[in-house]
């Protein structure tokens, strides 16, 4: 026997959410969870704004679920945000149950059936977004920051001058200054703003919100 | 209903959908001959399409292709699916206009997506019926894309990655500017002066010169106009405010 798939609804209309757990509860094979769900189900069929907004969040805080927009007008572009922002897949508004007991066990078998226009935009923003990305290498390390260093460069992320670091930190600018002059060499960057930027991609830095807070 | 002469013609619809819907020509390409030819004349008798050349789909397949360019290039291959990738930008960087289908076997779903984002229109699983064959010509020729449901899910998944990089990306541009930086672009934005701005945050207006001079730069223009509309380009500001 096929093990539970466990599914969290997120999100819409609460008459909506509770005819969907009826149907899930009385679907052999699905069971609700409220802590570790395989499947995290994402109305977006009143509020896609908001919808798209839970859809980033979620896929922070249940990384290892996958997200199932439900409710959406059509397919079109509006697809791509919501797949961009972490669903695993979707189904429109015209979705019949049977639809969603099915999409849900090809998505346990790693399978996605869309359109083939949806497809062709699927590869045509990819192509976009990997054309588009600047092209940065990332340092793959550096030499190691003093314990002095580092906290220079967290007070210059927070956007602190040479002066108020001085006063923070109790030493005087000239020392900040080699300091600064220290950080910027090992991460091998030219300007302040750099630095902060470089740290924060080699994780020297905590980036400076929480899951939940991307917008 | 047409009238042409006082007669009805009835079939007069049907001749205009069949001039529009002008014939697909095909080419095929497929290195086991058997299979080629009778693919070949399975499809011809579609009625849909023109079969201009079938070859074997080797080396020679790009010059032939060159002397016989068709609307879809049918191929099916025993090229390794790892050096197919390349073959397929081949083809679409010496023939741009023309849609590739795959009949492969596709050892993975990875490869799959590679061949796709090379420019395949569509890659179609070997065990397929041969209506399928004929259905998945004319989705290619609409510029649409044929993807097993397998690879689908990895190109989605490719994409949800290069949005959470994207999403990334746009935060970290955010750290370009201070925090004092980014109140200072919302003030000059609604349209305060420096003298203006340096009463409001109780700075100097040589400060706050300063300030503006570094905003410019951190963001490349030369105005603060420039400042307020890269500001709002990238969202950091939502909305103009008057009168504040």
């Amino acid at each position: 026997m096929e093990p539970t798939i466990s599914v969290m609804i997120l999100g819409g209309d609460r008459v909506f959410a509770e005819a969907l757990e009826a149907v899930i509860t009385g679907t052999e094979g699905l069971c609700l969870c409220t802590d570790t769900p395989a499947i995290v189900l994402i109305d977006a069929s009143f509020q896609p704004a908001e919808a798209l907004a839970l859809t980033w969040s979620a896929r922070e805080r249940f990384p290892e679920a996958q997200i199932m927009v439900l409710g959406l007008e059509r397919e079109d572009e509006s697809v791509l945000d919501f797949i961009e922002a972490g669903a695993a897949a979707y189904l429109l508004k015209s979705a019949s149950p049977a639809q969603l007991g099915e999409a849900l066990r090809f998505l346990r078998e790693g399978q996605v059936h869309s359109s083939p226009r949806i497809a062709a935009a699927v590869v045509e923003r990819i192509t976009a977004l990997e054309k588009g990305r600047k092209f940065v290498p990332p340092p793959a390390s550096c030499d190691p920051l003093t314990a002095r260093e580092l906290e220079t460069l967290s007070l210059m992320a927070r956007g602190l001058r040479n002066k108020e670091i001085a006063h923070a930190l109790r030493i005087t600018v000239q020392t900040v200054k080699n300091h600064v002059h220290n950080v910027l060499g090992k991460l091998r960057v030219h300007r302040r703003r750099d630095a902060v930027r470089v740290a924060y991609e080699l994780g020297l830095l905590r980036e400076p919100w929480g899951p939940l807070d991307l917008f | 209903m047409e009238h042409v002469g006082g007669v009805e013609v009835e079939e007069l619809p049907e001749t205009r959908q069949g001039a529009k819907r002008r014939l697909l020509s095909l080419f095929i390409a497929d290195p086991h001959q058997l299979f080629r030819e009778c693919l070949a004349r399975a499809l011809g008798r579609a009625g849909r399409f023109d079969i201009i050349d079938r070859t074997e789909s080797g080396t020679t397949l790009l010059e032939k292709f060159a002397l016989h360019r068709a609307d879809v290039l049918v191929l099916g291959t025993d090229v390794p699916d790892a050096e197919l990738a390349g073959l397929i930008r081949g083809i679409v960087a010496l023939f741009p206009a023309v849609k590739v289908l795959i009949l492969g076997r596709a050892e993975s779903n990875e490869q799959v997506v590679e061949c796709l984002l090379a420019g395949a229109g569509g890659f179609l699983l070997r065990d397929r019926s041969l209506a399928e064959v004929v259905s998945a010509i004319e989705v290619v020729a609409r510029g649409e894309r044929v993807c097993p449901p397998g690879a689908m899910r990895l190109l989605f998944v490719r994409l949800g990655a290069l949005g959470r990089e994207r999403k990334r990306r746009e935060r970290l541009d955010r750290l370009d500017l201070t925090p004092r930086e980014m109140e200072i672009l919302r003030l000059i934005a609604d349209d305060l002066t420096n003298p203006e701005i340096a009463a409001r945050l109780n700075l100097s207006v040589h400060t706050v010169k300063n300030h503006v001079h570094r905003i410019l730069e951190a963001l490349g223009v030369h105005s603060r106009w420039g400042a307020v509309n890269h500001a709002f380009a990238k969202g950091w500001l939502q909305e103009r405010r008057r009168g504040v």
